[in-house]
């Protein structure tokens, strides 16, 4: 007789088994053959899951160990290291395209355009993405003391997740893409992550349900605004009318103006709470727990999160001003972005002030170093976005370099800091290692993608502000004193320099990864510490 | 604040409510007048649905990630006018699904691109602009040229706008696969016809120069050629736009 | 209420709370932080009532200035327009011949004319102006529509083979492609043309070619070859080339034929714009009247 399968497993297998389906119809009507490859990979892929479901359910019930689940949290460390220096690289091979523009080689595959959305895919969803999907798993398992509340899902989520970052990245040098940055993938793209997304939300939730904590630490208000958030934009953007089954080509439900205003409601708040509330999650638990610190306030926590989580909605708008979108629209963006850097500067002090009682850690701790000069990138980037956001400004700044150098400053000075800063910290203790396998190299590593930022930010600002000053300067007669040629000439410097700085962080990135593959390779811990009381049921 | 927010902080579920509650507001508030207000999206003659061949060439610029240099926008500030030309109106993007205003310019402004420079300049410059233009960083795109346009889907994808709101004829549906091909005719035999169907402004040439052949750059070029040329500004009028 | 752990460093109350080790102080929101956030707001509030802000279903919260970007850059550029009517006065003249004969405008306006033609010309033309393969060089004494300056912005005005309705049409038929010629014709006449410009030619094949051009080619390029700007036929005999001088080059010409497009600027460009830049042409040009 047929034992009763869980809910749960019944759920997981039905929603595989419509992956399988839809992977199957894609690859049997498929005409482009990028598109049946993504099929194929999507079919085996579901398959594979399938097959490993119902190994699981056929060889019975196995008892639930009374410990963290930190394997998939292993697995999310690797990939957001693999997924990082994918990105990194294609970065710095776009940057050098632009300083030297032969090397587009002039291909379709190879060409600038085609493969920005690889290096944004890569950085944002791949590193930043897989980074935040296995702190999150740490952190909500440590913070409510509870254990995953699925031994399966996990799974589904991190291995559903890179399937799409996979058929993302290999469709765009194919010429798959939808167009929308940060947005790019098409629809049957955009579907699977959903899936992936309702399934890493319902983990959380239900891993935050049984803790034995009676509240929710900080770190899970802001990584459950994270996929909350997402979950609500990715769904909203991505709307839209599939060609047909045998495309992959689909056109966005709304247009022009009304497109041009969602898809930057969902650009900016893929910053606000993927790049930016997630990883304050992570700052939130890596820092006190790394200088060993109380929070500095309880209070500021609030009016940070409420205030990022209210804000940061309002304003997408600052992306479009002067443009033909209406001028209310723009007035109100602007405001809410002034307002949004009181919230955002007092994280930026909640931050730094934590480490009050502990300086002496940020000059013997890369980690907490890495940590600290985050936060300060934070505090910069913030602070120039809201003044990128005052129309007058944005009159300068915007479709030049300055917005280039501006995300890059929040992108690698911030997120990937903080990332690395965390991650220096969490290996060891997932892996149950003493310590990092080389301070010197952890510290190499934070020296070079420090001047790297610099170089590469600093080189963008001066490359942003020389290009706008050269489109808006007229002679005494009110006749323009550059041509638009003139000023894409004058940007050679300027782009190779940036191209150095990148090559300065993709190297540093490089030796982390090393330095953690050594620290995985290494012995074991000695002595394996209690990791404090489990309980796999709510207190209260 | 912090007693009550203490309580909130005991639920999980509420509070994945509360973040979502609170999230929305400013996406609601933001986006959803723009389908009410009426003057949002202004009124002016000549704009019309993209001919088949003009939406496979949008199709190519969006696949080839035209829009990572190029803007689509020219905004309300003098030196964008006095360089590009009349600001964009949002009526003229109306049919832009998605919209290509663009976030960057290492290269200029295209949103009134067409006309300004012969077709002949166009496939040169795309086939290989570094050599036309002394200090361009642009890619090529020679392979656009050796490329056979293909048609097939053209149909579907007409039927798909429709059902986001482009107002296509079932006819206009029916013959796309040939319209297209006719656009780009040597002997310019179905100009009539096809300027019958979809309106005066539609340009009926072969682009690529390789006549008898309907390549890819055919149809790129048939849409850069008609950006910034569909809208009557003259019969826009000005103050009613103002907003 | 039970006394609070305080943190040892700072002195401060603890919440209470603990999770993983972490724990919380309940240091008050900073004064700063609080009137921070007082002052923007109240300088938004001051931004809603005077620009245009918060939208109702059908409309928006105009604002007290009553602004518009757009009515802000029209006023914008109306001004600098009327600055630059000013500042380039002597072009408001349609007396194109005069303005040509003027010799101080060039010291004064060339350098601004220069970006003018950059930004719109140099595409084709090439920044000095000496034109490329398919784009005709404007800097050599060789016009296709003449050297008066009335042709000259003629042409930039209404362009050549474009949209304009008064645009000048200059069709070079497909002689071979469309049969008017058999296609050991087309090779005779392409020895003919080289040795028009005294190119390396076959002198005997040359000779039955200029029997094939005086039937076909001499009414548009005139019995020498020395072409006519009735019709912008170009002159075959002064080593000029706009699609190069190569026997594969001007055999593909006789057989495919050209129809070589200049865009029309009118509309784009304005009157004063368009007469500046036929003058730059002029004063650029090696015979330049000057």
């Amino acid at each position: 007789m047929l034992r009763r399968i869980p809910l749960e497993d019944t759920a997981i297998l039905s929603v595989l088994g419509l992956v399988l389906l839809a992977g199957l119809a894609i690859l049997g009507w498929g005409v482009p053959v990028a598109y049946v490859l993504h099929g194929w990979l999507i079919a085996l892929t579901a398959g594979w899951g399938i097959m490993w479901m119902l190994n699981r359910i056929s060889e019975g019930p196995a008892g639930v160990p009374m410990a963290y689940n930190d394997k998939v949290i292993r697995f999310g460390v690797i990939a957001a290291l693999i997924w990082g220096i994918i990105g990194f690289a294609v970065g710095d091979i776009l940057a050098w395209q632009l300083a030297i523009p032969s090397l587009n080689g002039d291909m379709s595959w190879s060409n600038f355009g085609r493969l920005r959305p690889v290096h944004t895919s890569g950085v944002i969803f791949g590193f930043g993405g897989n980074a935040l999907i296995a702190t999150s798993f740490y952190v909500v398992q440590r913070t409510s003391r509870a254990r995953l509340a699925s031994e399966t899902l996990p799974w589904l989520v991190f291995w559903g997740y890179n399937l799409f970052l996979v058929v993302a990245a290999s469709g765009y040098p194919l010429g798959i893409t939808q167009s929308k940055e940060y947005a790019e993938p098409e629809w049957y793209a955009d579907l699977l992550l959903l899936v992936v997304w309702v399934g890493y939300l319902t983990l959380y939730l239900r891993t935050l349900a049984r803790r034995a904590e009676p509240h929710i630490y900080v770190a899970n208000w802001y990584y459950l605004g994270f996929i909350v958030v997402i979950a609500m934009l990715h769904t909203v953007n991505n709307l839209s009318v599939p060609v047909s089954i045998a495309y992959p080509k689909s056109y966005s439900l709304f247009a022009g103006t009304q497109d041009a205003m969602t898809q930057w409601w969902y650009g900016h708040n893929a910053v606000g709470f993927l790049l930016t509330a997630g990883f304050l999650g992570m700052l939130y638990y890596f820092l006190p727990k790394a200088v060993n610190r109380p929070v500095y306030s309880y209070r500021m926590s609030i009016v940070g999160f409420w205030g990022i989580t209210f804000l940061y909605l309002w304003a997408g708008s600052h992306h479009l001003h002067y443009t033909a979108l209406p001028d209310w629209v723009q007035y109100l963006g602007m405001t809410m972005s002034i307002i949004l850097l009181v919230p955002s500067w007092a994280s930026v002090f909640n931050g730094i002030l934590t480490i009050n009682g502990a300086w002496d850690k940020v000059r013997t701790d890369p980690a907490v170093r890495f940590m600290m000069v985050a936060i300060l990138f934070y505090g910069l980037s913030t602070f120039e976005g809201s003044f990128m956001a005052i129309r007058p400004v944005n009159s300068l700044s915007h479709y030049t370099d300055w917005t280039v150098g501006h995300v890059h400053a929040g992108a690698l000075g911030w997120v990937a800091f903080i990332t690395f800063g965390a991650m220096y910290k969490m290996v060891p203790w997932v892996w149950k290692r003493d310590g990092v396998y080389s301070l010197k190299l952890e510290a190499w590593h934070f020296w070079l993608a420090l001047s790297g930022t610099l170089i590469y930010v600093g080189a963008m600002w001066n490359s942003g502000i020389t290009q706008s000053l050269m489109w808006q300067t007229y002679d005494a007669d009110g006749a323009f004193l550059y041509s638009f040629l003139d000023s894409v000439i004058e940007m050679h410097p300027y782009y190779a320099a940036r191209a150095v700085g990148g090559l300065l962080y993709l190297i540093g990135a490089c030796i982390g990864a090393y330095n953690i593959y050594m620290t995985v390779s290494g012995p074991r811990k000695t002595q394996v510490q209690q990791t404090g009381p489990l309980s796999r049921q709510p207190a209260e | 604040m912090s007693t009550k927010h203490q309580k909130l902080e005991r639920h999980s579920l509420g509070f994945a409510m509360a973040i979502l509650a609170v999230a929305s507001i400013g996406g609601i508030v933001e986006i959803a007048p723009l389908f009410t207000i009426e003057n949002t999206v202004e009124e002016v003659e000549g704009m019309r649905p993209y001919t088949p061949l003009e939406l496979a060439g949008r199709d190519i610029y969006v696949r080839e990630g035209c829009y990572a240099c190029h803007s689509q926008m020219i905004r309300t500030l003098r030196s964008d006018v006095e360089r590009y030309g009349h600001y964009s109106l949002a009526a003229e993007s109306m049919y832009d699904h998605p919209f290509q205003w663009g976030s960057k310019r290492t290269g200029p402004d295209l949103a009134r691109i067409g006309g300004k420079y012969s077709d002949a300049w166009h496939v040169a410059h795309l086939e290989a602009p570094r050599e036309l233009v002394e200090g361009s960083v642009m890619p090529g795109y020679a392979f656009l040229s050796q490329t056979r346009l293909s048609t097939g889907h053209l149909p579907a994808s007409l039927k798909a706008l429709s059902r986001a709101g482009v107002p296509y004829t079932d006819a206009q549906i029916e013959t796309a696969e040939k319209d297209a091909a006719r656009q780009a005719d040597f002997e310019q035999n179905y100009e009539g016809e096809l300027q019958e169907s979809y309106g005066e402004n539609v340009q009926v040439r072969d682009f690529d120069g390789q006549p008898g052949r309907l390549t890819e750059m055919d149809a790129l070029v048939a849409y850069l050629q008609m950006l910034g040329t569909l809208a009557d500004l003259d019969s826009l009028n000005p103050e009613e736009s103002y907003r | 209420m039970a006394v609070r752990e305080k943190d040892p460093v700072s002195g401060t109350e603890l919440t209470g709370h603990e999770w993983d080790g972490i724990k919380e102080m309940d240091t008050p929101v900073p004064w700063a932080s609080r009137w921070a956030l007082w002052i923007s707001i109240a300088v938004s509030v001051l931004f809603w009532l005077l620009y245009p802000s918060f939208p109702a279903v059908t409309g928006y919260a105009k604002g007290l200035l009553g602004y518009s970007s757009r009515a802000e850059v029209t006023a914008a550029v109306a001004q600098a327009e009327a600055r630059r009517e000013q500042a380039f006065a002597p072009f408001a003249s349609e007396d194109i011949e005069a303005l040509a004969a003027d010799p101080s405008l060039e010291a004064r306006y060339s350098s601004a004319i220069s970006k003018l033609y950059a930004d719109n010309c140099a595409a084709c033309h090439t920044e000095d102006l000496q034109g490329q393969t398919g784009f005709p060089n404007l800097a050599d004494a060789h016009w296709l529509w003449s050297s008066t300056p009335e042709e000259i912005e003629y042409t930039i005005r209404y362009g050549i083979n474009a949209l304009h309705d008064d645009t000048r049409i200059a069709q070079m038929l497909a002689f071979g492609g469309d049969g008017m010629i058999e296609k050991p014709q087309v090779g005779q006449v392409t020895e003919f043309v080289l040795s028009l410009s005294g190119l390396d030619h076959n002198a005997e094949a040359a000779e039955a070619g200029s029997v094939v051009f005086e039937e076909n080619c001499a009414a548009c390029h005139g019995d020498d070859g020395r072409g006519g700007y009735e019709n912008g036929a170009p002159d075959l005999g002064d080593g000029q080339w706009i699609y190069g001088s190569s026997r594969e080059d001007i055999r593909r010409s006789v057989y495919y034929g050209r129809q070589g497009v200049m865009p029309a600027w009118e509309g784009r460009l304005s009157d004063a714009q368009i007469r500046m830049l036929t003058l730059y042409l002029l004063w650029n040009a090696e015979d330049a009247p000057s």
